[in-house]
């Protein structure tokens, strides 16, 4: 029993020592060697202007479904979250699942991009990108997928061009409700807020004043990640996924300051997509004029997007053919976790592949 | 179980921390008059770096140079031109061809379920006799 006892000690120690050399190790990597690679998924860019890229993945499949997709990220993060690494990339489940895939891609807008509005983002790009996918696909539909503020954009669109050339709706977290939006309407709080003096000083919305609004959601947030990860260092594995998580969550992108202008106005001021009273460019965005059939993912814990921001948007929309899932984990893991590639992507390629043919 | 205990103290340890520093912060933060002071401290930066900028600008100038002003306006008329010839282009291409689907595999894939309907074993099968 003593023989035991001493034995498992030993063992013990061993691994914390074995550990110890693996976390200086992976320490001195971690911050000696440079960003680790993501979006890998070979891809061509059918078309550049300004902030935005279109991309169009290759297919690797001999046949593919009928109805191209076509993604819109979140305009406040960097695309690579939907194609972060193989084996958990949302970008490669679905090419390799058969469908045609195009990603509309954000870079940081430029000074002279500061005029950029709710309406280019929401109906110009998307109609633009939709034109030139039917060109390249030789269809006249698409699915229109959009995670996060990506979904508010597919959501506007769909809504003020009637759904066209939209065969069906998917969004991923998207909020429709912005008066529970949380922190972010403190901060941007009337009383105080003046975004008009903000957007005409800067133009552009630096992204430190973006990241400081999702650090507030979370504030311990931070601090508790970098605890993991020291208490994680050992295992290589653990820290080149974080190091990836880690590069996205803080790879902000800047606002255009029409856009921003419009968001905290009409949406987040006057809650205009959930009163159904939002009009861009004289067209009327109310959400209950979607027809098309309709998939909506939520995350149980999302502290970004919470539940009862996205909750109605499955009401507001009249789609007779509509599902809503709701998904244990946060916002990311919706989109760039183990969970999402067992249990969401299989329902949305089964949900999504009678309805692509 | 004897390494597995401390770790999870420590993990209990970490969460409990975290959710202290998420109270506090949350109180904090949301607070009204965090917001008041935090949202003149952003107007005043804004007000500083224009400031800053159109001074620079006026210097510039005295040395015959262009602004970042300038610059953006030239770039505001560069993109006017790039939005122009992409819908030229466009256009161009719906004119002479307007059918121009590229070759890839062909869209013919059906769905899974009507796949798997069919390799489906019989469902004939009679429970087995004790």
């Amino acid at each position: 029993m003593a023989e035991q006892k001493s034995q498992s000690r030993g063992q013990a120690i061993r691994k914390l020592v074995e550990r110890t050399i693996q976390r200086n190790i992976n320490g001195v990597a971690y911050f000696v060697s440079s960003d680790p690679p993501v979006g890998l998924t070979p891809k061509d860019v059918v078309h550049k202007r300004g902030t935005l890229s279109l991309f169009h993945y290759k297919p690797q499949t001999d046949e593919i479904y009928r109805t191209p997709i076509l993604i819109v990220a979140p305009t406040t993060n960097r695309s690579y979250c939907l194609d972060m690494m193989p084996g958990v990339s949302f970008v490669e489940y679905f090419v390799r699942a058969g469908y045609d895939v195009y990603l509309m891609d954000w870079q940081p807008p430029q000074p002279e991009e500061k005029t950029l509005d709710l309406a280019d983002y929401s109906q110009r790009f998307i109609a633009e990108c939709i034109d030139i996918i039917r060109r390249i696909s030789g269809e006249d539909e698409v699915s229109l997928m959009g995670y996060c503020m990506g979904g508010v954009l597919a959501s506007i669109y769909t809504a003020s061009y009637d759904a066209q050339h939209v065969r069906n709706l998917i969004c991923f977290t998207t909020p429709v409700d912005f008066n529970e939006m949380d922190m972010f309407n403190k901060i941007t709080d009337k009383r105080h807020f003046d975004v008009d003096r903000l957007v005409d000083n800067v133009g552009n919305i630096p992204p430190s004043f973006v990241l400081s609004g999702f650090e507030s959601l979370e504030p311990a947030g931070k601090a508790a990640s970098r605890l993991q990860l020291w208490e994680k260092m050992w295992d290589s594995q653990f820290v080149e996924t974080f190091r990836k998580y880690d590069r996205w969550a803080n790879d902000m992108l800047p606002l255009a300051g029409e856009y921003f202008r419009d968001t905290v106005k009409d949406l987040m001021w006057d809650n205009k997509l959930m009163d159904g009273t939002l009009v861009l460019d004289g067209r009327s965005a109310d959400l209950a004029t979607i027809k098309v059939p309709f998939f909506h993912a939520v995350a149980e814990h999302d502290s970004i997007i919470r539940r009862p921001a996205s909750a109605p948007l499955i009401n507001k929309v009249s789609s007779k053919d509509k599902t809503e899932i709701v998904l244990k984990g946060g916002h990311v893991s919706i989109v760039a976790g183990g969970n999402a590639v067992k249990r969401l992507w299989p329902v949305l390629d089964d949900w999504l592949s009678e309805r692509s043919v | 179980m004897a390494d597995k205990k401390p770790k999870d103290n420590q993990a209990i340890s970490i969460k409990a921390l975290e959710e202290r520093i998420k109270t506090i912060g949350r109180a904090v933060l949301g607070n009204e008059g965090f917001g008041k002071v935090m949202n003149s401290a952003v107007t005043t930066r804004s007000r500083v770096q224009r400031g800053f900028s159109d001074q620079m600008a006026r210097q510039l100038h005295f040395y015959n140079m262009p602004s970042q002003d300038d610059v953006i306006r030239l770039s505001e008329q560069c993109a006017r031109i790039e939005e122009r010839v992409v819908r030229i282009e466009t256009a161009i291409l719906q004119l002479t061809n307007p059918s121009t689907a590229q070759s890839g595999p062909p869209r013919t894939r059906r769905p899974k379920k009507a796949k798997s309907t069919a390799t489906q074993p019989k469902r004939t099968r009679s429970a087995k006799k004790e």
